[in-house]
């Protein structure tokens, strides 16, 4: 499957600190609250949710893959809400068409987030728990951009001497 | 991998075009009130209300010279050729009524005022209205807002023989019907759609409401089509944005306007 590109080792769960495994799960809650808070915004939460994956992206892979993942996760939830924020104010003050197409669209915003609350609370207890849950997607991608080794391998290359010792 | 990850987009992308799509076609907030009642008893429903109206007000008489018979009958018959298939037998009346407006009552009923003839300067002005006014019909819009309104055990109590009072009572609810905004939208829709199809520039539907506005005509209560909506420039622009197919031809309707107009002045 992986050819030519090498990749981190998955942590498990008895590898991951508790503080880590609370900040992945956190990478998730956090995102309903945002979500919720952006309701009549929802540029509000992604602000929020980019803000999360900033602070929290260089903790550890896995907190890295977590945070990234929910964030991709909600890209698409977020444009749909956007669209029917729009759209919506749009039939109410500019007089568009109330049709069949956006009941259709609005049954189906409700269907993606309710699929989105339910797989991200879903993730959030596996993250709580130590363990890596990949999304349709979404998963992968994080996974790819989280685990891939770059600079050929050399897991030591990462790390840059900040801290040097005084003789 | 990178195939995988493209199955996947495909499968998102997939999954919620199918969702969408399938709530296009499944109605989820059906309008149960109007799908009650049959369009025979609609009908029959209409045939009562218009019995009584001709028995009571005098503004609501209708006004039956030659001359207006002819003219409504070619009006009505460029807009019914075009319409396709309809489950409604269409009763066009001009009733001696100075206000400019235009009703519809139930099973196809409607009621042109003189005033709004006399507003008009064009018979294809006049279509306008009266392709509005058929949407409201072909949608079914009076019937469910009066099933709102009454019930649907009074509607029927009145085909059944019921109270001669409820009779009058749906009626004068039906002459004040308000219609909502959504409603107004379909009706628009409809009739641009209509005037299309019957070789009626949707320009005409813009130029009347904007010399409707613009002359500040008293407005009244339940007065539909020109309801004092805030959306009424959208309503406007709406039509005035109307694309036609390109072998659209504008063709004038043939009945002498001015002729019409005088005769009511009489």
């Amino acid at each position: 499957m992986m050819d030519n590109v090498k990749m981190y080792d998955v942590p498990q769960p008895e590898d991951i600190p508790l503080r880590e495994k609370e900040d992945a799960m956190g990478a998730y809650l956090m995102m309903f609250a945002a979500l919720a808070a952006g309701l009549p915004l929802p540029i509000i939460n992604l602000i929020a949710a980019l803000i999360y994956f900033y602070v929290n992206k260089n903790k550890s892979r896995f907190v890295y893959f977590h945070s990234l993942q929910s964030l991709y996760s909600q890209i698409p939830t977020t444009v749909l809400n956007a669209v029917l924020v729009f759209w919506t104010i749009g039939i109410w003050f500019r007089g568009y068409e109330f049709n069949d197409i956006y009941k259709g669209y609005l049954i189906a915003t409700i269907v993606a987030n309710l699929i989105y609350f339910v797989f991200s609370l879903i993730a959030a207890l596996k993250a709580r728990k130590g363990k890596m849950y990949y999304f349709l997607l979404f998963g992968k991608i994080a996974y790819l951009q989280v685990f891939t080794i770059k600079n050929g391998g050399n897991e030591n290359e990462e790390k840059k001497v900040v801290n040097q010792p005084p003789f | 991998m990178k195939t995988s990850i493209l199955k996947d987009i495909i499968y998102v992308i997939g999954a919620f075009s199918l969702v969408w799509l399938l709530f296009i076609y499944i109605d989820i907030f059906p309008d149960k009130s109007s799908m009650e009642l049959s369009i025979e008893n609609e009908e029959a429903l209409g045939d009562l209300l218009m019995e009584s109206l001709a028995k009571g007000d005098q503004n609501y008489k209708a006004i039956e010279t030659s001359l207006v018979d002819s003219s409504l009958n070619i009006l009505k018959k460029r807009l019914l050729e075009n319409i396709g298939n309809t489950d409604y037998e269409y009763t066009i009346l001009l009733v001696n009524n100075p206000q400019v407006n235009a009703i519809t009552l139930p099973g196809g009923n409607i009621l042109i005022f003189k005033g709004l003839i006399q507003a008009s300067d064009s018979p294809e002005e006049v279509a306008a209205v009266l392709c509005h006014e058929i949407g409201h019909v072909e949608r079914r819009h009076v019937v469910s807002k009066l099933a709102k309104e009454f019930g649907m055990t009074i509607l029927f109590s009145i085909l059944t023989g019921g109270d001669a009072s409820i009779i009058i009572d749906v009626l004068s609810s039906s002459l004040s019907l308000e219609f909502d905004r959504q409603m107004e939208a379909e009706a628009d829709d409809f009739g641009l759609r209509l005037m299309e199809k019957s070789s009626i520039s949707p320009k005409y539907f813009a130029s009347f409401f904007e010399k409707i506005r613009s002359k500040n005509y008293e407005m009244i209560d339940g007065m539909d089509i020109f309801s004092t909506h805030p959306n009424i420039n959208s309503r406007i622009k709406k039509a005035n944005e109307y694309k036609c197919k390109k072998k659209f031809i504008d063709k004038p309707i043939s009945i002498n306007w001015d002729n019409l107009k005088a005769s009511l002045n009489e």
